[in-house]
């Protein structure tokens, strides 16, 4: 009797799956499979690629995100160029529940030192792995030092699911994990439960893990880009994908401050041409959902973001983080 | 022969059972949909789209990623490049293409998968984010996993049967996304 994960995920040959009119070897692979699904789904819960000066300085980005129901265990690859050859710098990551700009309450979740490539602008990848964000989170906060020389530039932000296993009982995302004490005999009986189950866990994994569609991120309080007056600014328009997808119902978020003036509506985004939601610059967050048509098919599917900023007039807007969350 | 699924999860419903009967027939078509689920979650993850400023200072214009590959046989990338030009602007280094790689493809020499700009003279994107011209690209779609010049084509990575983190580059972009171009045919023989 255990949650036995598949070192892979188990294809099922053809043969094996039309032979019998029901067999429990393959369907005791396929529940298997549900328990590799669990382990081993693994979409970038943040992907980000910060858009920012080289700075001499320390930086923070603000960045939000949907964590999984179970209080998963994450990993974090960062990616950062500098200057100057073998800097010492750290990286550290806080997350919030309840954000609230400079008077957010941040919790520690890893700070870890390193030092830079030994080749003066080359690629440093700083990893930190199994870290749990619990389901509470909201808000993720990356802060990362200074070099002692030269500047630094944050190129990309991966923090993907990296759960040890599966775990007895019904977890808070649904996932109940198969026993293959209960399928293991050639004579176990084939209960509707089983097919059952198979449906349902792969449901509460995928939708418990939320995937990071669109990202657009600044150096919190020193945003490289700023809007200023009351006409919108139009950014490049960039393409997410979802392959198989005929629609997707997405979740935007903004952190965003205003100088002064209004702070309501003051980003939008969607679709060229077509359907858009307005974000605010709010005392917190912002979040908007939007459901929009894929275009193309297969693999190819996608969806065209445009986002447009504005501030009111003699004002500006300073958007440290918008970000799309997709789920199926 | 056993590809990946590509099923579309705004038509299901989760909250149906697979078999609403307590006690159907031990018919083949319910292990055939069983096996389905699993085969459709190990699909390609979303792409998502980076809108991300390559500043205009030519140590920086490049910029370094990895992205998330599901557990479904793809064996080759391609990107999707946001593009933002002044064309009155002289381009600070002097190149007229979008550099890329993955690091399965190789990251030096002829590995590097070079995209033409659609204007001969690429400005800065920085200074015109925001305004100016603007268009998308894709990367090529050619499969050469071994060339001998740098051209624009496909980009190499492992197919595999469980999950990876593809380190991968590009430069001279408003924005970049990432999608799973070709697929291992047969998932059998991975």
């Amino acid at each position: 009797m255990a949650f036995n994960v598949p070192a892979k995920y188990q294809v099922i040959p053809q043969s094996q799956l039309f032979s019998p009119l029901m067999a429990t070897t393959p369907l005791q692979k396929i529940v298997e499979n549900t328990n590799f699904l669990y382990q081993y789904h693994r979409p970038a819960l943040v992907s980000v690629a910060p858009s920012s000066f080289p700075v001499g300085r320390a930086s923070e980005y603000h960045v939000p995100m949907s964590p999984s129901a179970d209080g998963l265990r994450y990993d974090f690859e960062t990616r950062h160029v500098f200057s100057a050859a073998s800097q010492a710098f750290t990286v550290s990551v806080d997350y919030t529940a309840t954000y609230a700009y400079g008077a957010t309450a941040w919790t520690a979740l890893y700070s870890t030192a390193y030092t830079s490539s030994a080749t003066a602008g080359g690629l440093t990848t700083a990893t930190a792995t199994a870290i749990v964000i619990p389901a509470s989170a909201n808000v993720l906060r990356f802060s990362v030092t200074a070099p002692a020389a030269g500047n630094r530039r944050d190129h990309h932000f991966l923090v993907t699911p990296s759960p040890s296993g599966v775990s007895a009982g019904v977890q808070p995302s649904g996932f109940a994990p198969f026993d293959d004490g209960l399928l293991v005999s050639s004579s176990s009986a084939v209960h509707t439960e089983w097919l059952n189950r198979v449906k349902s866990n792969v449901g509460d994994v995928l939708t418990d893990r939320h995937q990071m569609c669109f990202s657009f991120v600044q150096e919190y309080g020193s945003a490289m880009h700023t809007f200023s007056g009351a006409e919108w600014s139009i950014l490049p328009t960039v393409r997410a994908y979802f392959p198989g997808q005929k629609e997707v119902d997405l979740n935007f978020r903004a952190i965003a401050t205003v100088s002064a003036g209004a702070g309501t509506y003051r980003m939008r985004i969607g679709t060229p041409g077509g359907s858009s939601t307005y974000l605010s610059a709010l005392t917190g967050e912002d979040s908007q959902f939007i459901t929009l048509p894929t275009v193309g098919t297969g693999n190819t599917a996608h969806v065209d973001l445009q986002l447009w900023c504005r501030a009111t007039a003699g004002n500006t807007l300073a958007p440290y983080s918008v970000i799309g969350m997709w789920r199926p | 022969m056993r590809k990946a699924i590509l099923k579309d999860w705004s038509k299901v419903d989760w909250g149906i059972e697979a078999v609403p009967e307590a006690t159907p027939p031990a018919l083949l078509k319910y292990l055939l949909e069983a096996d389905m689920w699993g085969m459709g979650a190990i699909a390609p993850y979303c792409g998502c789209g980076h809108l991300a400023d390559s500043v205009g200072d030519a140590q920086v214009e490049e910029r370094y990623f990895g992205v998330a590959l599901s557990p479904s046989g793809a064996n080759h990338l391609r990107f999707t490049l946001a593009q933002s030009w002044d064309a009155t602007t002289a381009d600070p280094t002097g190149s007229t293409v979008h550099e890329s790689w993955t690091n399965t493809g190789g990251m030096a020499g002829a590995d590097i998968v070079t995209t033409a700009a659609p204007v001969a003279n690429l400005g800065n994107p920085a200074g015109k984010f925001g305004g100016g011209s603007t268009a998308l690209v894709d990367t090529g779609d050619t499969e050469d996993d071994a060339p001998t010049v740098t051209k624009d084509r496909l980009f190499e990575v492992s197919a595999s049967l469980l999950p990876a983190i593809e380190s991968c580059k590009t430069s001279k972009v408003a924005g970049f996304s990432v999608y799973a171009a070709l697929m291992t045919e047969n998932l059998e023989l991975l």
